[in-house]
């Protein structure tokens, strides 16, 4: 007993002195959390710039950047499936307003964060000395980003709390943009001296030297042309002439396409973006996926809801193949394959890219190798449609040649979910432009899914999507000659692209030269003018997430005033109609339509510790 | 931290140290002539006592009774034996061979006594806001856990179910809410050491008390972590006398509360044609849809569930001390399939007396499986269309059913047979324990030691193969998934306490010293294309699919402490209370780690005055006010340091890994405090037959935690955690309790009310702004206030111009919201009502709070003659309910033909009402109807009969000679009736929330996921019990 008392006062009287002794309790050793102190290192330099790469996901794959690029365009606009008043509606008919969240998103979300991991980058590595490559590719990233911000919103912070284009560790809640001019051609700090010193430091540099896929001197060239071409383009708009600008452009672009460091044109247009046939030597840049380990489990891989990062802007532009136009079972199913995937019915083009800027469908291969035009049974092969007869896999459930075809019936109704056209003696049902609708339209082959391993055609698509071709240098490179007022110049650099549009890897190499003599006398015989160049950039890039910013820099957003499309009802065929965008009614008047720049976001706004007047002034001048 | 104790006693310096102590604490005995003593301690009843405590007085030397209360001591001749026992007055006699000593019962000891932190208290002395709730309260609800049985029986303490799944836990708020970021879960003591666990593991039955500590006066001496309050809970131990057995258990079947109200095949294709009629592409059968099918696939699939409850405990006195230990188990299978709950306990406790020394152990052990806490089949039975039938032409059973949308789901009724395919397992493995020495050092003074060792492991598998409804119905590989969690706490409490009565006086000192940590790991694997079902998740590495993924996480975060409380009763008429608590902790930043935490209170026992002396119907009056400031230590550990998070990218086909700066290191960050008053008034009528506690309280939380989200441009990824923004609370508590019969002709009847309102403000903001809309928190509101767009009804016929002003497309039949005129944009309206501007996100409002205006319980008890019939409900009044069913979310009202449809009271032309919209009509985000998310508020007024128990006591007369002391038989059943439910009476649903607003739904909207709503999850049930109590 004694002893248990004896033990128990000795533990009273130890225990303070042991516990005082042991006050590391209230320390902190992080065991599962990496800290900034990382960066200091030579290993976290490079790790935080393969984030930046990583980050690439964010912007191209997901819907809504690939919305804010596409919605309003003549390229396209909205499908069924998209709500009228829904964010995507209100984008389309340019009805949008600063709480548009999805038209906010480059800004909103976290590209000003892989900005400022690109300052980190840029700034640890020029302190612990990292190579020069290391630090070109990081400058390029963060001038390529920082361009996107400004063409899409106006001037932009170039000093994020802890200086200008230094990396900010403190927790600010205010923010104060730079000008236009500021952003573009800030003495050092601006876009253009930042990519000027990345060409520099990325001399030498050829494709996938270092890693595949990683920025090379060609990307930084094909950013630097584009910058200056926009540059210049905003001085023009702006009562300057952008001459000096176009001109760099020009030589930029022009350099580039005569050594463009191991990157070249495909042979047939549709191989650029066939998907078994990804990260091309055509591809200067793109957002890598892939079903690698680790990889579908976080970053969304799953049934394809709009998760950070997942690609799914390939459901966008599908129209609904997969429910029978009569009833039944439809005898095409989705599939993890580029011909079918998700049919989202986000987005379909418009009459007048089917019909106009891919009027010539036999000697330019390039429709071919953009849209889809046949869809085949893949299940239930045999089943009943209801219309006559039944389908074996592999015919053609639906055809939609991009004309019209001779015999081909009026839409009729045979009792599935929308009317259809039909030939004469053919069980398949057919859609002429004509009665294209937002919900049945060629579907974006370029861009469909490819999921071989896991199948799921709900998933996300596990394809990388291309950011830059080695082709828009060309364009580029054209439209600044035109510019200049060199169309020679301008037709030198688009011949090439013409004369691989006209090669079909099906075709003799006579059929394959005589269309290459069609394509280049068209050619010839065309007026070179800033909309030849826009209606040939849809012809090379329809679809890829470039066209707003097109429109924008060139004052052209006249071009998406209007366009056709046959709304869509389950019931009766609906005929043919011209829509004209609200917001754009009257916009070949308005050269300083406030459509020109989309809004700060109003979230972001709402999260700046300023005063209204400053938070006022803060918005783009004509949406305030 | 390494407990060198033992090497630092060996050290000399300390040995003489408590040398010395011993010294001066037990003074040298003087050696006389010796007799042996032999006698016998009885009660009042004559009845023996055993282990009562015979000790010569101003020695140690003493020895305890024996079964039949005999003891024998030598002691000098003449020597004084001072003789006690627990609820017996001590006595002083002078030793004589053969002597008899009859222990008087003490009654001031019966007294109802409660426990406050690290100590108990005579409930006349307590000054601070103290709520006890008895085992025999806690047994009237047979529940899996002591939470839900606790729900609706004590005013301010409001306990809502997080999920409706057998195993799931509850939440319990004590005075409302008052952290925006921070947790609102009180502090939970288990016998004396602070509950690092699952409330779960416990068996109600082993519970002896709760008791709720509200006010910061009583919650201050835990400091940092008193500001939600503390839920003490006291464990059974073993009590003095013969060995008993006690025996609680019972079984029952778990039926169906009701169906999902879902339309049946002919009230889905009439819909279907109006939205059809409307433009819906969505308005048309689907392939496998059948004229004359109607599957009512809940029925197909729910099936009626058992719960089992077993507890037996077996408990003695012995000499000197006393022992408890049992075992216990539950199992309860849900009315869905491959869900349930099972738990196997083993508890015992040990006390023993050794002289001056009192030591102690409990242990509680417990192995728990929950099935399914990921599994549940409720959206696809609810989505599927009840015109498809389970089986094709042939009478086989189809795999997959093809819906209208071309959307494609496994069929339901494989969830019923999904065999080795499926396993959604949760293990668990618990062990509390604490241990204890007291040591009377001198004259009422104490020093005692806990100790306190627990660890929770808990390890989770899941395993789907293609062809379960579970995954996608085009799933090619199986997933698998597993992990394992451990959590390691250790206590070390140092306790002097010390209590005297000197005359009128009384005083109650405790001082203490503490440390405790607690360490936590984590790590979980995935993989899929596992090479046979039947490996399920137990060897990832057989997979033909992708390499293993792991990962892990780990924390450990300490606390120290400082504390001292001194409690002065004078005349038992007037008390004060003061304590003072001084926390360090290791979650902070360098010099924020530490603060001090005040508490003052006093009482005032009036009927004890002179002047109430002659209202003799006045049994007690009571006023009590205290002070007292706590804190919300709940900041995840290595918040201060910064962080960078790491991405994948590819190269190649290969995964390569990247780190971004994420977060950035705040050397700011401290803790919330919250200032608490509470005022209380207590009184007590003829005897105390009515009982009556009322009280006020106002709480003041500042430096609130707040996730402070930086403006993109600072290119910081992460919110930034800091210290702003204020909230406040207010409210009452009523309690009612009165015996209405007291054995009146046989008959007994009593009956309790509590009520308690609380008002939940935000007062201040991150910087000036009042709204913090993403968060959906705003100045002047509740912190869980809804914020959306208010629905006034429908566009009808008549209005089409209005509607097509107010939104694109607007038409009638849409839901009709209304413009808000004080903070929206300006609009006006022409003289036929058509307003100059649509609708925007400037007209969403706060429209509500799912606060109730009033809320509580109350419950009645009537016996006669061992027959016993007891009734237990809760209310609440007002507020609003939240069912994502009906919303946009739950995709299951898009009244579009696409799913199944809940059974709404759609608009048409020919049922112009102003409650659904018409199916087909303009849609707004997700597919749905536009402002759909305004269809799924209710009104969430409810009263709600919880249980209904009917017991027979076997009289002793029966029992006789059998052994047994005490039988009590009793059927139960539980939610038998909900009165008052404006959800209910459409629905038939039980109104109780089952998901957070995150869960449970199909995609996640715009209601902040904290509130609590109704979602798909597991239905709530009716369960009918028959139960036993036994003692011998």
């Amino acid at each position: 007993m004694k002893n248990i008392a004896k033990f128990l006062i000795g533990v009273m009287v130890a225990t303070p002195v042991v516990m005082t002794s042991c006050s590391e309790i209230l320390d902190e050793t992080p065991r599962s959390t990496i800290t900034p102190q990382l960066m200091q290192t030579d290993q976290g330099v490079e790790l935080a710039l393969t984030s930046v790469y990583s980050s690439l996901r964010y912007f191209w794959g997901p819907v809504s950047p690939y919305y804010v690029m596409q919605y309003g365009t003549d390229e396209s606009t909205y499908g069924n499936l998209v709500g009228a008043g829904s964010e995507e509606y209100l984008m389309d008919e340019y009805t949008l307003t600063p709480e548009t969240g999805r038209a906010g998103v480059y800004w909103s979300s976290n590209m000003f964060a892989y900005i400022n991991t690109c300052n980190a980058i840029i700034q640890n590595g020029e302190a612990g000395g990292a190579d020069a490559r290391l630090l070109g590719e990081a400058r390029t990233l963060r001038a390529f980003y920082q361009f996107l911000l400004v063409q899409l919103y106006g001037g932009i912070p170039l000093d994020l709390g802890s200086g200008i284009q230094a990396y900010n560790t403190t927790a600010v809640r205010t923010s104060t943009r730079n000008t236009i001019d500021e952003t573009y051609n800030m003495a050092e700090y601006g876009i253009i001296p930042q990519l000027e010193k990345a060409v520099t430091e990325l001399a030498g540099s050829t494709r996938n030297d270092r890693q595949a896929g990683c920025v090379t001197q060609a990307f930084a060239q094909y950013v630097l042309a584009k910058v200056y071409l926009t540059y210049g383009w905003y001085l023009k708009n702006n009562g300057g002439n952008g001459q000096e600008f176009f001109q760099k452009a020009y030589n930029t672009a022009k350099a580039c396409v005569d050594n463009p460091g191991g990157f070249a044109l495909e042979t047939y247009y549709h191989d650029v973006h066939d998907a078994l046939n990804d990260r091309n030597a055509e591809i200067l840049l793109y957002a890598d996926r892939s079903d690698a380990a680790g990889f579908s489990a976080s970053e969304g891989d799953s049934w394809g809801t709009e998760s950070a990062k997942g690609n799914i802007q390939s459901y966008a532009m599908r129209p609904w193949f997969d429910t029978g136009f009569a009833s039944g079972a439809s005898p095409c199913g989705r599939a993890a394959e580029q011909d079918y995937g998700r049919p989202w019915r986000r987005m379909a083009p418009t009459y007048e890219v089917i019909t106009r800027i891919f009027a010539d469908k036999t000697n330019d291969s390039r429709y071919d190798g953009t849209f889809q035009k046949v869809w085949k049974c893949n299940q239930n092969g045999g089943s009943a449609n209801g219309v006559s007869t039944t389908f074996a896999l592999g015919d053609t459930v639906i055809y939609m040649p991009g004309y019209e075809i001779e015999g081909a019936s009026e839409p009729q109704h045979f009792g599935g979910s929308y009317p259809v056209q039909t030939l004469p003696g053919k069980n398949y049902g057919v859609f002429t432009p004509k009665h294209m609708t937002r919900e049945n339209f060629p579907a974006l082959w370029k861009q469909g899914p490819y999921n071989p391993l896991s199948g799921n055609a709900n998933s996300s698509s596990l394809r990388p999507v291309d950011i830059a071709k080695l082709s828009e240098v060309y364009l580029i490179g054209a439209e600044a000659a035109v510019m200049l007022g060199n169309t020679e110049n301008a037709k030198a650099l688009i011949r090439p692209l013409r004369e691989r549009a006209a090669n079909r890897e099906e075709n003799t190499a006579a059929q394959n030269e005589a269309a290459k003599a069609v394509l280049l006398a068209d050619l010839e015989a065309q007026t070179i003018d800033i909309d030849f160049i826009l209606d040939e950039r849809s012809r090379e890039l329809f679809g890829e997430g470039l066209r707003w910013l097109d429109l924008a820099r060139t004052k052209k957003l006249s071009r998406a005033k209007t366009y056709s499309i046959c709304p869509f009802d389950a019931s009766t065929a609906q005929p043919l109609t011209t829509y004209t965008r609200p917001g754009l009614s009257n916009i070949e008047n308005e050269p300083n339509s406030k459509y020109y720049l989309h809004p700060i976001p109003q979230t972001f706004i709402d999260a700046l510790d300023m005063d209204d007047a400053s938070k006022k002034a803060y918005q783009n001048e004509l949406w305030r | 931290m390494k407990l060198t104790c033992q090497t630092l006693i060996g050290n000399r310096a300390c040995n003489m140290l408590y040398a010395l102590v011993l010294l001066v604490m037990f003074p040298v005995m003087v050696i006389a002539q010796t007799v042996t003593i032999k006698g016998q301690v009885l009660d009042d009843l004559g009845e023996p006592i055993l282990g009562a405590n015979v000790v010569q007085v101003g020695t140690t030397n003493g020895t305890m009774t024996d079964l039949d209360g005999n003891f024998t001591l030598s002691v000098p001749a003449g020597a004084r034996l001072k003789v006690s026992f627990i609820g017996y007055l001590s006595q002083e006699v002078t030793a004589q061979n053969g002597m008899t000593i009859n222990l008087a019962e003490d009654r001031k000891a019966l007294e109802d006594v409660v426990v406050i932190g690290y100590g108990t208290a005579k409930k006349s002395d307590v000054t601070g806001s103290i709520a006890s709730v008895s085992s025999d309260k806690l047994r009237e609800v047979p529940a899996q856990s002591a939470t839900q049985a606790l729900q609706g029986r004590v005013a301010g303490v409001d306990i809502q179910r997080t999920s409706s799944r057998p195993g799931a836990d509850q939440q319990i708020r004590i005075r409302g809410t008052r952290s925006l970021t921070a947790s609102n879960d009180p502090l939970i003591v288990l016998d004396g050491i602070p509950f690092a666990g699952s409330i779960g593991d416990i068996s109600p039955n082993d519970i002896k008390s709760m008791d709720i500590l509200k006010d910061a006066s009583a919650t201050a001496i835990y400091g940092s972590r008193g500001a939600n309050g503390v839920i003490i809970i006291t464990t059974n131990r073993g009590k003095s006398g013969k060995a008993t057995v006690n025996y609680n258990g019972y079984v029952g079947a778990v039926t169906l509360f009701s169906e999902y109200p879902m339309m049946n095949a002919d009230q889905l294709t009439k819909m279907r044609e109006v939205a059809k009629a409307n433009g819906s592409a969505w308005g048309v059968a689907g392939p496998m849809d059948e004229a004359g099918v109607n599957t009512d696939w809940q029925d197909e699939v729910f099936k009626t569930g058992m719960a089992n409850s077993h507890d037996i405990t077996i408990s003695a006195g012995t000499e000197g001390g006393s022992y408890s230990f049992g075992g216990s188990y539950y199992n309860e299978s849900a009315v869905v399939p491959n869900q349930g709950y099972e738990r196997f306990g083993i508890r015992a406790t040990i006390d023993q007396k050794i002289g001056r020394v009192r030591v102690g152990l409990t242990t509680q052990n417990s192995y728990s499986i929950t099935d399914g806490e990921n599994s549940s089949p409720i959206y696809n039975l609810l989505q599927t269309s009840p015109n498809i039938s389970p089986y094709d032409e042939a009478g086989n059973l189809r795999d997959v059913l093809s819906l209208n949308s071309s959307d494609k789901v496994v069929n339901p009724l494989i969830y019923n047979n999904v065999g080795e395919k499926h396993a959604d397992r949760r293990k668990s493995f618990a062990s509390y324990n604490s241990l204890f020495g007291e040591v009377d050092i001198w004259d009422g003074l104490k020093y005692r030691l806990n100790v306190g060792l627990n660890y929770r492991q808990s390890k989770y598998g899941q395993f789907n193969a293609p062809g379960v409804p579970y995954l996608g119905y085009d799933a090619i590989f199986s997933s698998a998934a597993v992990n394992n969690s451990h959590t390691t706490n250790w206590t070390l409490e140092n306790l002097l306490t010390y209590d005297k009565e000197f005359g009128k006086h009384r005083v109650s000192a405790t001082a203490m010293y503490s440390a405790e940590q607690t360490e936590y790991e984590y790590s979980t694997m995935s993989a899929s294309g596992i090479t046979a079902d039947q490996l399920q998740y137990y060897n990832l590495a057989l997979n033909s699919d992708k390499a293993v993924v792991g990962q892990g996480s780990h924390y450990k975060r300490g606390l120290m402490s400082w504390m001292g409380r001194v409690q002065y009763v004078y005349d038992n008429k007037y008390m004060f209370s003061a304590s003072v608590r001084s926390d360090g902790s290791s979650v902070l930043a360098e010099g924020k780690k530490w603060h001090t935490y005040p508490a003052v209170s006093i009482g005032w026992n009036a009927n004890r005055e002179e002047f109430l002396k002659d209202f003799d119907w006045l049994s007690n009056l009571k006023l009590r006010i205290g002070y007292g400031q706590t804190s919300n230590q709940a900041v995840s550990p290595y918040q201060t340091l910064g962080s960078m998070a790491m991405v994948y990218y590819t190269v190649n086909g290969n995964q390569v890994t990247g780190y971004s700066p994420y977060s950035v290191p705040n050397d700011e960050l401290g803790w919330e405090y919250t200032s608490n008053w509470n005022y209380g008034l207590d009184l007590g009528f003829w005897n105390n037959r009515l009982t009556a506690a009322f009280e006020f309280y106002t709480q003041h939380t500042k430096d609130l935690l707040l996730s402070v989200t930086l403006p993109a441009s600072s290119g910081i990824q992460s919110s930034y955690l800091t210290n702003i923004g204020e909230t406040k609370n207010r409210g009452f508590e009523l309690t009612l309790n009165g015996i209405i019969l007291d054995d009146y002709n046989g008959w007994t009847w009593s009956l309790g009310f509590n009520f308690y309102r609380n008002h939940n403000e935000i007062t201040q903001l991150a910087g000036d702004s009042d709204r913090d809309i993403a968060n959906g928190w705003f100045v002047g509101e509740s912190i869980d206030a809804i914020y959306d767009y208010n629905k006034v009804g429908i566009y009808q016929v008549g209005e089409e111009a209005i509607a097509a002003a107010a939104h694109s497309g607007g038409k009638p039949g849409d839901i009709k919201v209304s413009y808000n005129l004080e903070d929206g944009d300006a609009v006006t309206f022409d003289a036929n009502g058509v307003p100059s501007r649509a609708i925007n996100a400037s007209d969403r409002q706060i429209i509500g709070t799912p606060d109730g205006d009033l809320q509580g319980g109350f419950n009645t008890n009537v016996a006669w003659k061992g027959f016993d019939l007891g009734i237990v409900g809760a209310f609440k009044f007002g507020g609003i309910l939240v069912s994502t069913l009906h919303g946009s979310n739950g995709y299951l009202n898009m009244l579009s033909g696409r799913r199944g449809n809940i059974d709404v009271d759609y608009w048409t032309v020919d049922n112009p009402n102003n409650d659904y919209p018409t199916p087909g009509g303009t849609l707004g985000g997700q597919d749905a109807p536009i402002y759909a998310s305004t269809l799924q508020y209710f009104d969430a007024t409810y009263v709600k009969i919880r249980t209904i128990s009917l017991g027979y006591t076997l009289p002793k007369s029966i029992l006789g000679k059998t052994g047994i002391s005490n039988c009590r038989v009793y059927a139960t059943v539980t939610n038998p009736f909900v009165f008052f439910s404006d959800f209910h009476s459409e629905t038939g649903m039980d109104p109780e929330p089952n998901s957070f607003a995150n869960q449970n739904v199909a995609a996640s909207g715009s209601t902040q996921s904290r509130v609590l709503t109704i979602g798909t999850n597991t239905p709530s049930t009716r369960n009918w019990i028959f139960g036993l109590s036994l003692t011998f």
